[in-house]
Protein backbone atom coordinates (compact mmCIF):
# COMPACT_ATOMS: atom_id res chain seq x y z
CA UNK A 1 0.00 0.00 0.00
CA UNK A 2 1.48 3.30 -0.80
CA UNK A 3 2.20 5.63 1.96
CA UNK A 4 1.37 8.73 0.08
CA UNK A 5 -1.46 8.16 -3.06
CA UNK A 6 -4.82 6.09 -2.81
CA UNK A 7 -6.49 4.91 -5.73
CA UNK A 8 -9.91 6.01 -4.40
CA UNK A 9 -11.19 9.02 -3.17
CA UNK A 10 -12.40 11.01 0.52
CA UNK A 11 -15.80 9.28 -0.04
CA UNK A 12 -14.45 5.59 -0.48
CA UNK A 13 -15.03 2.94 2.33
CA UNK A 14 -11.20 2.86 2.85
CA UNK A 15 -10.86 6.28 3.75
CA UNK A 16 -13.82 6.28 6.58
CA UNK A 17 -12.22 2.75 7.31
CA UNK A 18 -8.61 4.79 8.19
CA UNK A 19 -10.47 8.04 9.62
CA UNK A 20 -12.09 5.31 12.32
CA UNK A 21 -8.84 4.49 13.17
CA UNK A 22 -7.37 8.05 13.68
CA UNK A 23 -10.62 8.50 15.53
CA UNK A 24 -10.36 5.53 17.97
CA UNK A 25 -7.14 6.45 18.79
CA UNK A 26 -8.55 10.09 19.45
CA UNK A 27 -11.06 9.16 21.78
CA UNK A 28 -9.23 6.13 23.44
CA UNK A 29 -6.20 8.88 24.11
CA UNK A 30 -8.02 11.02 25.81
CA UNK A 31 -9.81 9.03 27.89
CA UNK A 32 -6.89 7.30 29.16
CA UNK A 33 -5.05 10.77 29.82
CA UNK A 34 -7.97 12.47 32.07
CA UNK A 35 -8.04 8.68 33.53
CA UNK A 36 -4.78 9.31 35.07
CA UNK A 37 -5.41 13.02 36.77
CA UNK A 38 -8.57 11.71 37.66
CA UNK A 39 -6.22 9.32 39.59
CA UNK A 40 -3.81 11.84 40.64
CA UNK A 41 -6.52 14.81 41.87
CA UNK A 42 -8.69 12.54 43.24
CA UNK A 43 -6.87 10.59 45.48
CA UNK A 44 -8.71 7.31 46.17
CA UNK A 45 -5.70 4.67 46.23
CA UNK A 46 -2.56 4.92 47.86
CA UNK A 47 0.47 6.26 46.70
CA UNK A 48 2.36 3.13 45.15
CA UNK A 49 -1.23 2.02 43.78
CA UNK A 50 -1.85 5.29 41.54
CA UNK A 51 2.10 5.37 40.91
CA UNK A 52 1.40 1.93 39.02
CA UNK A 53 -1.79 2.86 37.79
CA UNK A 54 -0.81 6.03 36.24
CA UNK A 55 2.14 3.98 34.75
CA UNK A 56 0.22 1.04 33.32
CA UNK A 57 -2.31 3.80 31.43
CA UNK A 58 0.73 5.80 30.13
CA UNK A 59 1.86 2.26 28.84
CA UNK A 60 -1.64 1.84 27.50
CA UNK A 61 -1.15 5.27 25.62
CA UNK A 62 1.63 5.06 23.76
CA UNK A 63 1.00 1.51 22.36
CA UNK A 64 -2.52 2.77 20.92
CA UNK A 65 -0.88 6.18 19.77
CA UNK A 66 1.60 3.77 18.10
CA UNK A 67 -0.92 1.78 16.27
CA UNK A 68 -3.55 4.56 15.17
CA UNK A 69 -1.50 7.51 14.32
CA UNK A 70 2.04 6.07 13.52
CA UNK A 71 -0.04 2.93 11.69
CA UNK A 72 2.07 0.57 13.74
CA UNK A 73 0.23 -3.03 13.60
CA UNK A 74 1.20 -6.31 12.24
CA UNK A 75 0.53 -6.28 8.73
CA UNK A 76 3.39 -7.23 6.09
CA UNK A 77 3.57 -3.48 5.47
CA UNK A 78 4.27 -2.25 9.11
CA UNK A 79 7.12 -5.40 9.73
CA UNK A 80 10.14 -3.45 8.98
CA UNK A 81 8.76 -0.27 10.91
CA UNK A 82 7.47 -2.86 14.20
CA UNK A 83 11.07 -4.44 14.53
CA UNK A 84 13.00 -1.43 14.74
CA UNK A 85 10.16 0.03 17.44
CA UNK A 86 11.04 -3.31 19.22
CA UNK A 87 14.30 -3.58 19.10
CA UNK A 88 14.22 0.34 20.14
CA UNK A 89 12.44 -0.46 23.36
CA UNK A 90 14.89 -2.91 23.91
CA UNK A 91 17.89 -0.36 23.86
CA UNK A 92 15.50 2.04 25.68
CA UNK A 93 15.16 -0.69 28.60
CA UNK A 94 18.58 -1.44 28.78
CA UNK A 95 19.90 1.78 28.57
CA UNK A 96 17.36 4.04 30.51
CA UNK A 97 17.18 0.82 33.41
CA UNK A 98 20.42 0.87 33.38
CA UNK A 99 21.45 4.28 34.08
CA UNK A 100 18.75 4.37 36.99
CA UNK A 101 19.96 1.45 38.23
CA UNK A 102 24.02 2.80 38.32
CA UNK A 103 23.09 6.23 39.58
CA UNK A 104 20.84 4.93 42.06
CA UNK A 105 24.00 2.53 43.37
CA UNK A 106 26.45 5.18 43.26
CA UNK A 107 23.88 7.63 45.62
CA UNK A 108 23.38 4.75 47.61
CA UNK A 109 27.20 3.86 48.22
CA UNK A 110 28.01 7.63 49.06
CA UNK A 111 25.33 7.70 51.94
CA UNK A 112 22.25 10.05 49.89
CA UNK A 113 19.75 7.34 51.41
CA UNK A 114 18.70 6.25 48.47
CA UNK A 115 17.31 2.47 49.59
CA UNK A 116 18.83 -0.71 48.94
CA UNK A 117 18.97 -1.01 45.12
CA UNK B 1 -6.80 21.29 -8.62
CA UNK B 2 -3.65 20.48 -7.01
CA UNK B 3 -3.81 16.48 -6.77
CA UNK B 4 -2.27 14.46 -9.04
CA UNK B 5 -4.88 11.72 -7.96
CA UNK B 6 -5.74 7.80 -9.24
CA UNK B 7 -4.01 8.27 -12.94
CA UNK B 8 -0.97 9.29 -11.30
CA UNK B 9 -0.86 6.60 -8.60
CA UNK B 10 -1.56 4.57 -11.42
CA UNK B 11 1.23 5.85 -13.53
CA UNK B 12 4.13 5.04 -11.23
CA UNK B 13 6.20 2.43 -11.59
CA UNK B 14 7.02 0.02 -9.09
CA UNK B 15 10.80 2.27 -8.19
CA UNK B 16 9.48 5.38 -7.22
CA UNK B 17 6.94 3.49 -4.74
CA UNK B 18 10.07 1.78 -3.04
CA UNK B 19 11.49 4.65 -2.84
CA UNK B 20 9.47 6.39 -1.36
CA UNK B 21 9.14 3.75 1.30
CA UNK B 22 12.37 3.70 1.93
CA UNK B 23 12.71 7.41 3.17
CA UNK B 24 10.06 6.56 5.53
CA UNK B 25 11.83 4.17 6.90
CA UNK B 26 14.57 6.26 7.13
CA UNK B 27 12.86 8.68 8.70
CA UNK B 28 11.77 6.26 11.33
CA UNK B 29 15.10 5.48 11.45
CA UNK B 30 15.83 8.67 12.75
CA UNK B 31 12.50 9.29 14.70
CA UNK B 32 13.81 5.74 17.08
CA UNK B 33 17.40 7.58 17.64
CA UNK B 34 15.71 10.40 18.76
CA UNK B 35 13.73 8.09 20.95
CA UNK B 36 16.41 6.74 22.80
CA UNK B 37 17.75 10.09 23.73
CA UNK B 38 14.44 11.17 25.13
CA UNK B 39 14.36 8.32 26.88
CA UNK B 40 17.64 8.60 28.25
CA UNK B 41 16.55 12.50 29.62
CA UNK B 42 13.98 10.79 31.49
CA UNK B 43 16.25 8.57 33.33
CA UNK B 44 18.39 11.20 33.91
CA UNK B 45 15.05 13.07 34.81
CA UNK B 46 14.29 10.16 37.20
CA UNK B 47 17.30 10.39 39.27
CA UNK B 48 17.54 13.96 39.42
CA UNK B 49 13.95 14.00 41.02
CA UNK B 50 15.20 11.04 43.46
CA UNK B 51 18.71 12.60 44.47
CA UNK B 52 19.15 15.65 43.29
CA UNK B 53 15.86 17.96 45.04
CA UNK B 54 18.57 19.75 47.36
CA UNK B 55 17.63 23.11 49.10
CA UNK B 56 15.14 23.64 46.04
CA UNK B 57 11.41 22.52 45.52
CA UNK B 58 10.49 18.78 45.26
CA UNK B 59 8.18 17.89 42.35
CA UNK B 60 5.12 17.55 44.62
CA UNK B 61 5.89 21.18 45.51
CA UNK B 62 6.22 22.58 42.46
CA UNK B 63 3.54 21.29 39.95
CA UNK B 64 0.11 20.88 39.96
CA UNK B 65 -1.94 19.08 37.11
CA UNK B 66 -4.59 22.21 36.15
CA UNK B 67 -2.19 24.10 33.17
CA UNK B 68 -0.11 20.53 31.76
CA UNK B 69 -3.60 18.88 31.68
CA UNK B 70 -4.90 21.56 29.03
CA UNK B 71 -1.77 21.80 27.34
CA UNK B 72 -1.84 17.40 27.31
CA UNK B 73 -4.99 18.04 25.49
CA UNK B 74 -3.77 20.49 22.89
CA UNK B 75 -1.08 18.48 21.70
CA UNK B 76 -3.60 15.22 21.55
CA UNK B 77 -6.15 17.34 19.19
CA UNK B 78 -3.35 18.78 17.54
CA UNK B 79 -2.20 15.04 16.59
CA UNK B 80 -5.70 14.36 15.45
CA UNK B 81 -5.80 16.94 13.32
CA UNK B 82 -2.69 15.94 11.73
CA UNK B 83 -4.39 12.97 10.92
CA UNK B 84 -6.86 13.92 9.41
CA UNK B 85 -4.16 16.29 7.19
CA UNK B 86 -2.69 13.51 5.84
CA UNK B 87 -5.10 11.29 5.53
CA UNK B 88 -7.30 13.60 3.41
CA UNK B 89 -3.89 14.58 1.38
CA UNK B 90 -3.40 10.53 0.39
CA UNK B 91 -7.11 10.22 -0.68
CA UNK B 92 -6.79 13.09 -2.83
CA UNK B 93 -7.97 16.02 -0.97
CA UNK B 94 -7.41 19.93 -1.75
CA UNK B 95 -4.24 21.71 -1.41
CA UNK B 96 -6.68 24.22 0.50
CA UNK B 97 -7.94 21.29 2.91
CA UNK B 98 -4.49 19.89 3.52
CA UNK B 99 -3.35 23.23 4.25
CA UNK B 100 -6.24 24.10 6.42
CA UNK B 101 -5.41 21.56 8.74
CA UNK B 102 -1.90 21.93 8.81
CA UNK B 103 -2.30 25.44 9.76
CA UNK B 104 -4.81 24.55 12.47
CA UNK B 105 -2.27 21.43 14.03
CA UNK B 106 0.88 24.04 13.99
CA UNK B 107 -1.97 26.62 15.82
CA UNK B 108 -2.83 24.29 18.58
CA UNK B 109 1.20 23.21 18.55
CA UNK B 110 1.71 27.08 19.17
CA UNK B 111 -0.76 27.04 22.32
CA UNK B 112 1.17 24.00 23.54
CA UNK B 113 4.22 25.67 23.13
CA UNK B 114 2.53 29.01 24.72
CA UNK B 115 1.68 27.15 27.80
CA UNK B 116 5.15 25.36 28.38
CA UNK B 117 6.68 29.01 28.30
CA UNK B 118 4.13 30.27 30.76
CA UNK B 119 4.97 27.72 33.22
CA UNK B 120 8.54 28.27 32.70
CA UNK B 121 8.08 31.81 33.62
CA UNK B 122 5.93 31.38 36.65
CA UNK B 123 8.75 28.87 38.04
CA UNK B 124 11.65 31.20 36.76
CA UNK B 125 10.38 34.29 38.45
CA UNK B 126 9.09 32.53 41.44
CA UNK B 127 13.33 31.75 41.92
CA UNK B 128 13.10 28.00 41.10
CA UNK B 129 15.97 28.65 37.96
CA UNK B 130 17.86 25.61 36.73
CA UNK B 131 20.63 26.57 38.96
CA UNK B 132 18.93 25.18 42.30
CA UNK B 133 18.80 22.13 42.18
CA UNK B 134 19.63 18.92 40.19
CA UNK B 135 15.81 18.23 39.89
CA UNK B 136 15.22 21.36 38.35
CA UNK B 137 18.40 21.19 35.99
CA UNK B 138 16.58 17.87 34.69
CA UNK B 139 13.01 19.46 34.45
CA UNK B 140 14.00 22.01 31.91
CA UNK B 141 16.60 20.16 29.96
CA UNK B 142 13.81 17.24 29.54
CA UNK B 143 10.63 19.50 28.75
CA UNK B 144 12.67 22.11 26.83
CA UNK B 145 13.91 19.65 24.59
CA UNK B 146 10.42 18.68 24.22
CA UNK B 147 9.75 22.39 23.22
CA UNK B 148 12.54 22.69 20.93
CA UNK B 149 10.66 19.63 18.85
CA UNK B 150 7.64 21.56 18.62
CA UNK B 151 9.75 24.48 18.04
CA UNK B 152 11.29 22.70 14.66
CA UNK B 153 7.85 20.94 14.08
CA UNK B 154 5.85 24.41 13.35
CA UNK B 155 8.79 25.69 11.60
CA UNK B 156 9.23 22.72 9.39
CA UNK B 157 5.23 22.60 8.99
CA UNK B 158 5.45 26.69 7.95
CA UNK B 159 8.16 26.01 5.30
CA UNK B 160 6.41 23.05 3.90
CA UNK B 161 3.52 25.32 3.23
CA UNK B 162 5.64 27.69 1.47
CA UNK B 163 7.05 24.71 -0.63
CA UNK B 164 3.17 23.08 -1.29
CA UNK B 165 2.23 26.94 -2.71
CA UNK B 166 5.71 26.75 -4.60
CA UNK B 167 6.09 23.36 -6.10
CA UNK B 168 2.32 22.29 -6.17
CA UNK B 169 1.11 18.57 -3.95
CA UNK B 170 3.97 16.69 -6.18
CA UNK B 171 4.92 13.22 -4.86
CA UNK B 172 7.73 14.51 -3.03
CA UNK B 173 6.25 17.19 -1.17
CA UNK B 174 3.34 14.64 0.30
CA UNK B 175 6.08 12.40 1.28
CA UNK B 176 7.63 15.66 3.48
CA UNK B 177 4.01 16.14 4.63
CA UNK B 178 3.67 12.28 6.25
CA UNK B 179 7.56 12.41 7.26
CA UNK B 180 6.52 15.63 9.07
CA UNK B 181 3.21 13.78 10.39
CA UNK B 182 5.25 10.98 11.71
CA UNK B 183 7.57 13.28 13.74
CA UNK B 184 4.63 15.20 15.05
CA UNK B 185 2.93 11.98 15.81
CA UNK B 186 6.13 11.07 17.75
CA UNK B 187 6.11 14.33 19.78
CA UNK B 188 2.87 13.58 21.29
CA UNK B 189 4.18 9.84 22.06
CA UNK B 190 6.67 11.62 23.99
CA UNK B 191 5.04 14.31 25.63
CA UNK B 192 2.60 11.02 27.25
CA UNK B 193 5.97 9.97 28.67
CA UNK B 194 6.77 12.92 30.45
CA UNK B 195 3.41 14.14 31.25
CA UNK B 196 3.24 10.84 32.98
CA UNK B 197 6.26 10.69 34.27
CA UNK B 198 6.68 14.76 35.21
CA UNK B 199 4.07 15.72 36.12
CA UNK B 200 0.98 12.91 37.06
CA UNK B 201 4.21 11.07 38.92
CA UNK B 202 5.36 14.68 39.91
CA UNK B 203 2.50 15.43 41.88
CA UNK B 204 1.45 12.33 43.60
Amino acid sequence: MDYINSDVGMDSAEYKHDMARYVWGFALSVVLTLAGVVIVAGGMFSVGVAWSLVGLLGIAQLVIQFWAFMHLDFSKEARPDLYLVLFTFLLIILMAAGTVWVLADLASRMGMGAGSM
Amino acid sequence: MSNTGAAHAASHDHGHHDKTGTVIFGFWIFLMSDLIAFSLMIANYADAEWHGIANGPSPHELFSLGLPTIETMALLISTFTFGICTLGMKYGASMKRTVGWLVLTLALGAIFLGIELYEFHEFWTEGNTPQVSGFLTAYYSLVGLHGLHVTSGIIWGILLMVQMKTFGMNDLIKSRLVRLGLFWHMLDIVWIALFTKVYLMGVL
